[in-house]
């Protein structure tokens, strides 16, 4: 090797070095960390259209009578969306029996305008698909403006009043159990009104009241809501793709944490349903016992009953269900035939006069509807104490996570200190290496003079030679 | 059109839609129990005939068919 390629080396590893050492900003690596580890951490915001919640949390509806205006109003308060649950809410009027009709729709409407004298924030409301009043009930909730129409008990395809949701931007989300019935609605809305509903929400076995779902289905791992989640994010996405939004999918079923909240997150939800939490609070517009209820129960308590309407539900299993399933049940009676398919006779009860007793506190000739973690229920609270609890748990699981990341950065930019000390010391070495040189320069210039005495020899003698060669021809001629 | 015609288009229709055998249907088949239809099978079967007969069906009527006979018979008085 020569000097100069020596020379032209050490230059490169120099100015790689510094290429590496400028392109990683090792200097500025480690505060950025600091930084990350002390940010405060919010919840990310639900965005539907327009409708921005900073809380990501839907108050999932609760009929009969459980989620109201003062749950509702209370959950939008604290910048979640409140939902108020029309399943039979003309029970709270007198004229129930007489015209059960006009009842819910006048119920109906005082609640949504009770709620909104008592917050400004985001008002939804949730009817059933399959009620007989549910197309009276839609036009209720247009009329007076709620932010938001979830629609749930079966599909909302046919006859849905797009454009006077529009008109009024009201907007609508579908509760699916999977990923072909959110495809369905939005290839049929597609087709039937050239529009998509705004978001969807996506209820997985472990929730409470009806479920979506056989009573086979309810403990297969391939209908758990981790599994139906990222099934159903993946479904919107061509929607999202042609009509130019994001559909948020908001999941519920057995979320109860701050962790869960986090977990469901990271599946690609953008917000939760919960309901269950929220029947635990001083807000809940149930009877003290319907809450205590939930307190005192046991998880072997909570369990599955055939629902008069067709559905398993999931419920406290109390005497009154023993009963009704054991064939004596008290004096039936039917309002109206609020549902064209209900099987109440062969119940014998009326779901919904059972379940409005329960909301009353009568325990005895009703029922409590409770998702699958409603055994975990400790104590009831103010709303906004618990979406608090769930705000540090999920900042909790965030922060976690994180220094989880950071940890596998720091592992990384050791492993790149290592490197870096490496390749100075050869630096160095190669730095010596030509410091030593001018001794063996002399050893080659010592060749050198050698070895240009020798060539100048050698042409002497070839020339000699050469001298030689001529006189020797001339003399032989 | 006669409840047999009725049934030849119905018949073909479910043996799409559910993808199955057309000689498992018959006229007292069971949507659910037989023909293993979920109610989102029978939404877009219903929806399937109602593009092929060119008729509409209530969403009450529909909830109301458990066997092939009962759309059958429902069908043929609208045609």
């Amino acid at each position: 090797m020569t000097i100069p390629d020596l020379e032209t080396l050490h230059t490169n590893l120099k100015n790689v070095l510094q290429h590496c050492v400028q392109q990683l900003h090792l200097g500025e690596v480690k505060p950025a960390i600091e930084k990350i580890l002390s940010a405060k951490i919010t919840w990310p915001e639900l965005r539907i259209g327009d409708l921005v919640a900073r809380t990501p949390i839907v108050q999932g509806g609760m009929g009969v009578g459980i989620s109201l205006s003062s749950l509702a109003s209370a959950v939008a308060n604290v910048g979640g969306i409140g939902v108020i649950a029309a399943n039979g809410i003309g029970l709270l009027e007198k004229d129930y029996y007489k015209d059960g009709r006009a009842a819910n729709l006048r119920a109906f409407r005082n609640e949504i305008r009770k709620a909104r004298s008592m917050s400004d924030g985001i008002i939804g409301v949730n009817i059933m698909v399959a009620v007989n009043d549910f197309h009276q009930l839609l036009d209720v909730a247009i009329e007076e403006k709620v932010d938001i129409v979830f629609l749930g008990a079966g599909l909302p395809i046919k006859n849905i009043p797009v454009e006077a949701l529009r008109k009024a931007n009201v907007k609508l989300a579908p509760i699916v159990s999977s990923a072909r019935a959110a495809q369905m609605i939005f290839r049929m809305w597609e087709k039937l009104y050239g529009d998509t509903p705004d978001a969807v929400v996506v209820e997985g076995p472990k929730a409470g009241g009806h479920l979506g779902f056989t009573a086979e289905q309810l403990d297969d791992p391939e209908y758990q809501l981790e599994t139906i989640v990222p099934l159903v994010v993946e479904a919107l996405k061509p929607f999202e793709e042609s009509k130019g939004v994001a559909i948020p999918v908001i999941a519920g079923g057995g979320v109860y944490t701050g962790k869960d909240i986090y977990k469901v997150l990271s599946l690609g939800a953008s917000a939760v349903q919960m309901a269950t939490r929220f029947v635990a609070t001083d807000e809940c517009d149930a009877d003290i016992r319907f809450k205590e209820a939930y307190v005192s129960c046991t998880k072997e308590q909570i369990g599955l009953i055939k629902s008069p309407v067709g559905m398993p539900g999931r419920a406290i299993r109390n005497q009154f269900i023993l009963n009704s399933e054991a064939g004596n049940n008290p004096s039936f009676r039917c309002a109206w035939k609020c549902l064209a398919t209900c099987k109440a006779e062969q119940a014998h009860y009326c779901i919904s006069i059972a379940l409005n007793n329960a909301r009353r506190g009568l325990l005895n000739s009703g029922y409590v509807f409770a998702g699958s973690n409603a055994y975990r229920v400790k104590r009831i609270v103010p709303v906004a104490t618990l979406v608090d609890e769930l705000h540090r748990g999920y900042q909790l699981n965030v922060q976690v996570k994180l220094k989880e990341l950071l940890d596998t950065v720091k592992v990384l930019l050791d492993a790149y200190g290592k490197k870096e000390a490496l390749l100075l010391e050869l630096t160095d070495r190669y730095e010596q290496a030509i410091e030593a040189l001018p001794s063996q320069k002399a050893v080659v210039t010592a060749l050198k003079k050698q070895y240009s005495k020798l060539v100048s020899q050698e042409e002497v003698l070839r020339l000699t030679v050469k001298e030689k060669l001529v006189l020797s021809s001339h003399l032989a001629h | 059109m006669d409840s047999k015609e009725v049934f030849e288009k119905v018949k073909s229709l479910i043996a799409e839609k559910l993808e199955i055998d057309e000689s498992k249907i018959t006229m007292n088949a069971s949507f659910r129990k037989d023909l293993g239809a979920d109610s989102l099978d029978t939404y877009e079967l219903v929806y399937a005939i109602e593009e092929e007969l060119g008729i509409s069906i209530p969403d009450e009527k529909a909830n109301e068919f458990e066997t092939v006979k009962d759309a059958v018979d429902f069908l043929s008085t609208q045609l």
